[in-house]
């Protein structure tokens, strides 16, 4: 079996790549790409975990699939909110969509 | 006494009638307002008689059978509730409140049948007898309440009410600040009253009379809380009564038509003041300080009082002042102890000044259209003269309530003024006798100077229309130019009065307007255009309430004869009954200076034997302090501009630059000017909210491993 601190160390690992891709992409579908990144990690600890601490029951592995559904819903309206923008500015550059600015 | 709160509610009910459907009647809202407001006070004159017949009974019998005997009726009716503590709006029934419901009530009657007549085509005639309703409503409250709060309530109506009268005529700018004037004057006084309330209330916890006087006599009150509210409630009493420094407002109050003047001065206003010290005595009574700066204050108004009344010309000034000297007696006979002399001086003052006002009014009345658009005032007794044969009724009246007032046996001011002076010398009070006796003497002589001057020699007012004619002044057309063109230039005819050489020091601007100084006059001017301009006596809803005024100001000091016949006294006392016998000193005296004074008024008016003119000129001084009332408006004028305005300045410029500015303006520019600042922060890209959003999860991470390791231990 693998250790526990490997499959950590590669979620946090992911996690991070997710957070630099966050913070760091200017265009907005690999923003969300990143996002989607971030919740599959979270989703690895999940599942991990659930091996780990609690054999008997799911509710780890029932978290990962929520996880998982959440992020596709999330993705859909992320998706269609980029496909308007782009219609209305030409661009999907976070950093040009500053409409919420001051 | 069940039927005696029904008189300030007739009279209420009038005014409310008045204001709301009479005013709606188009031409006929001046006679129904009349009809209804007299209508109303007539039915609360004859209230108070079975009034006065009810009580008479049951006095009767409470006295009997009380040892106390304190002639005492009240009703406590519920008046309001705040919480669960609830107000009495108390009436009382005492002979003291039985007498001024009388009085207030009987001249009320009169005075609003004389203004039929005085009032005649005023365009606001309906409105005239609105207020004079209310008034007569708040002066029957005020007479009648047990309750200090009910009690400010109708004295404060009875400011509001006077204001309004003497504004009557408020498209003259110097009425409208008369009117004013009274008001923010009595008001002073009335900021005290308010105060001394408050603290009998704080100290007892109930306005109730009845029950602040008994702990006041129980002693359960602190000297000095009794010594201070007496002060502060004398202090309303000053203001209403025109006393010593209050004054002010009294003689400018004669703004007002003078039937209202008559009112003011005799039955209501000015004796709402005495009443409340006789109403609040026991208060008054359990400190001494407290009645020594009564006698003191009423000792000085009387004489200072009575010495600018010596100068003035205008009639109803000399009347207004008289009013204020003749408070000044009432105050000094209660603040000496004679009580019940201070309410029989009331009572009788009451008829005589109202009749002297009236008969003031009649002479004002029929001189004003001969007058009329020459700039000659038609109150100013300089330019009257020989009214006795033309206004018989006006006359006589006024003769005998001048008599009355000047004390001169057996007419009703001699009774009371002589039992003042007795009281006065009674108690030992030597000062306030002496300056009462020569008082005394100076009331007479200012009284016969107006009426030697108003009714006896030449007439003078063909003198006035000629030097109106002379320096241009529109003059009416009743009367016929050539004959006043005759008339300048004619030489004086003989014995024809000069007025600027009979008394030269009364030249003043204010009252002679510009013109040669002396000219010639011609009685022959009156002949021609006699018939129409001439005075003439006054219509009987005039004359009749002076007759029948008159017959109570011979008479209504005939209850009032100690030894004799004496029921006043019987009725109206503070503690024992006063002394039954005449005190002969006191009366004997005074009736002497009433009579030296109608003699000096003789010689120097009548009979030119020592011309006023000589007198003035000797002390020239004295005679100027005197005519411009010991400078007291241009003192108080000064004292307003200066101190009062420069305080003002002071707190409007403390309100303008803390309270607004640094207060209110700068509390709501905070918070913007921080928004102003703070908005950066938005900069709109997302990765400064990821960022941030990081930063927060990593804080909060960091807080709760910190707070709760008991968590973090468990989980691994």
């Amino acid at each position: 079996m693998v250790p526990l601190e490997h499959i950590l160390i590669f979620s946090a690992a992911m996690f991070c790549i997710g957070l630099y891709g966050v913070m760091a992409r200017r265009n907005a579908v690999l923003v969300l790409m990143s996002i989607e990144l971030m919740l599959n990690a979270v989703a690895i600890n999940l599942v991990a975990f659930a091996g780990r601490l609690d054999p008997q029951r799911f509710a780890g592995i029932i978290f990962a699939i929520f996880v998982i559904t959440v992020a596709a819903a999330e993705l859909g309206l992320g998706l269609a909110i980029v496909l308007r923008v782009y219609r209305m500015r030409t661009t999907v550059d976070v950093d040009e969509i500053d409409l919420m600015r001051w | 006494m069940d039927y005696a709160w029904l008189i300030p509610a007739l009279c209420a009910g009038a005014f409310f009638f008045n204001i709301i459907v009479s005013r709606q009647t188009g031409r006929l809202k001046h006679g129904l307002s009349a009809a209804v407001s007299i209508a109303a006070i007539l039915a609360g004159f004859a209230l108070f008689i079975v009034v006065f017949a009810g009580a008479t009974e049951q006095l009767g019998e409470a006295s009997a059978s009380t040892e106390s005997a304190q002639h005492l009726l009240f009703d406590r009716v519920p008046w309001f509730q705040v919480g669960s503590y609830p107000f009495f709006g108390t009436m009382v029934l005492d002979w003291v409140s039985i007498m001024m419901l009388g009085v207030v009530t009987f001249l009320s009657a009169l005075i609003q049948i004389y203004s039929i007549g005085y009032m005649h085509g005023d365009n606001r005639f309906w409105w005239f007898f609105a207020v004079m309703s209310l008034f007569a409503a708040a002066m029957c409250t005020l007479v009648l309440s047990y309750n200090f709060l009910l009690l400010y309530m109708a004295w404060e109506l009875v400011g509001l009410c006077s204001y309004l009268l003497i504004g009557f005529w408020y498209h003259e700018r110097d009425n409208a600040e008369a009117a004013k004037k009274a008001f923010v004057t009595t008001r002073v006084g009335d900021v005290g009253f308010f105060i001394g309330i408050a603290i009998l209330f704080v100290q007892t916890g109930t306005f109730q009379m009845d029950e602040i006087f008994r702990r006041v006599q129980l002693g359960s009150l602190s000297p000095g809380i009794v010594t201070a509210a007496g002060i502060l409630i004398f202090l309303g009493a000053m203001g209403k009564s025109g006393q010593f420094p209050l004054h002010v407002w009294l003689p400018d109050a004669m703004a007002g038509p003078t039937p209202v003047s008559a009112l003011l001065h005799s039955a209501t206003m000015v004796a709402a003041g005495v009443y409340l010290i006789a109403r609040a005595y026991p208060l008054f009574a359990a400190s001494p300080i407290t009645l020594g700066v009564v006698a003191t204050i009423g000792t000085i108004t009387l004489i200072f009082a009575a010495t600018i009344a010596l100068t003035q010309r205008d009639i109803k000034k000399i009347l207004a002042y008289s009013t204020v000297s003749q408070l000044g007696y009432m105050v000094m006979a209660l603040g000496v102890g004679a009580y019940t002399a201070g309410l029989f001086h009331l009572f009788t003052h009451a008829f005589f000044k109202a009749l002297l006002f009236l008969g003031a009014g009649s002479v004002i009345h029929s001189l004003e259209p001969v007058l009329h658009g020459t700039g000659k005032s038609p109150n100013d007794i300089f330019w009257m003269g020989g009214l006795r044969k033309r206004m018989p009724v006006t006359f006589w009246t006024f003769l005998i309530a001048a008599l009355s007032l000047a004390g001169i046996f057996p007419f009703a001011g001699f009774w009371s003024k002589d039992a003042i002076l007795g009281g006065a010398l009674g108690a030992g009070a030597w000062l306030p006798f002496i300056i009462g006796l020569i008082t005394a003497f100076l009331t007479a002589f200012y009284m016969f100077r107006a009426i030697f001057l108003a009714f006896f020699g030449e007439p003078r007012w063909p003198a006035a229309l000629g030097q109106a004619a002379a320096a241009g002044h529109a003059v009416p057309e009743l009367v016929a130019p050539g004959v006043l063109a005759t008339a300048a230039t004619e030489p004086a005819a003989a014995g024809a009065m000069d007025v600027q050489t009979r008394e030269p020091g009364e030249d003043v601007p204010a009252h002679v307007p510009a013109g040669p100084q002396s000219r010639p006059e011609q009685t022959a001017a009156e002949e021609h255009h006699a018939h129409q301009t001439l005075p003439h006596e006054s219509p009987w809803v005039m004359a009749l309430p002076l007759v029948l005024i008159c017959v109570l100001a011979i008479g209504a000091g005939w209850v009032g004869i100690p030894g004799l016949f004496n029921p006043f006294a019987e009725a109206i006392h503070f503690g024992s009954p006063a002394e039954e016998a005449i005190n002969p000193v006191a009366a004997g005296l005074g009736l002497l200076a009433g009579l030296l004074g109608i003699g000096l008024a003789a010689i120097m008016y009548w009979k030119p034997l020592l011309s006023p003119a000589a007198v003035a000129n000797s002390l020239p001084g004295a005679y100027r302090w005197l005519y411009n009332k010991y400078y007291f408006d241009e003192a108080y004028q000064w004292l307003i501009d200066h101190v009062v305005l420069a305080i003002s300045a002071l707190m409007a410029t403390f309100d303008r630059k803390v309270v607004n500015d640094g207060m209110v303006d700068h509390t709501g520019q905070a918070p913007v000017g921080l928004g102003a600042r703070l908005r950066y922060l938005e900069t709109g890209r997302v990765y400064t909210y990821a960022f941030a959003f990081v930063i927060g999860i990593v804080v909060a991470g960091a807080i709760l491993a910190g707070i709760f390791p008991s968590i973090t231990a468990n989980f691994w």
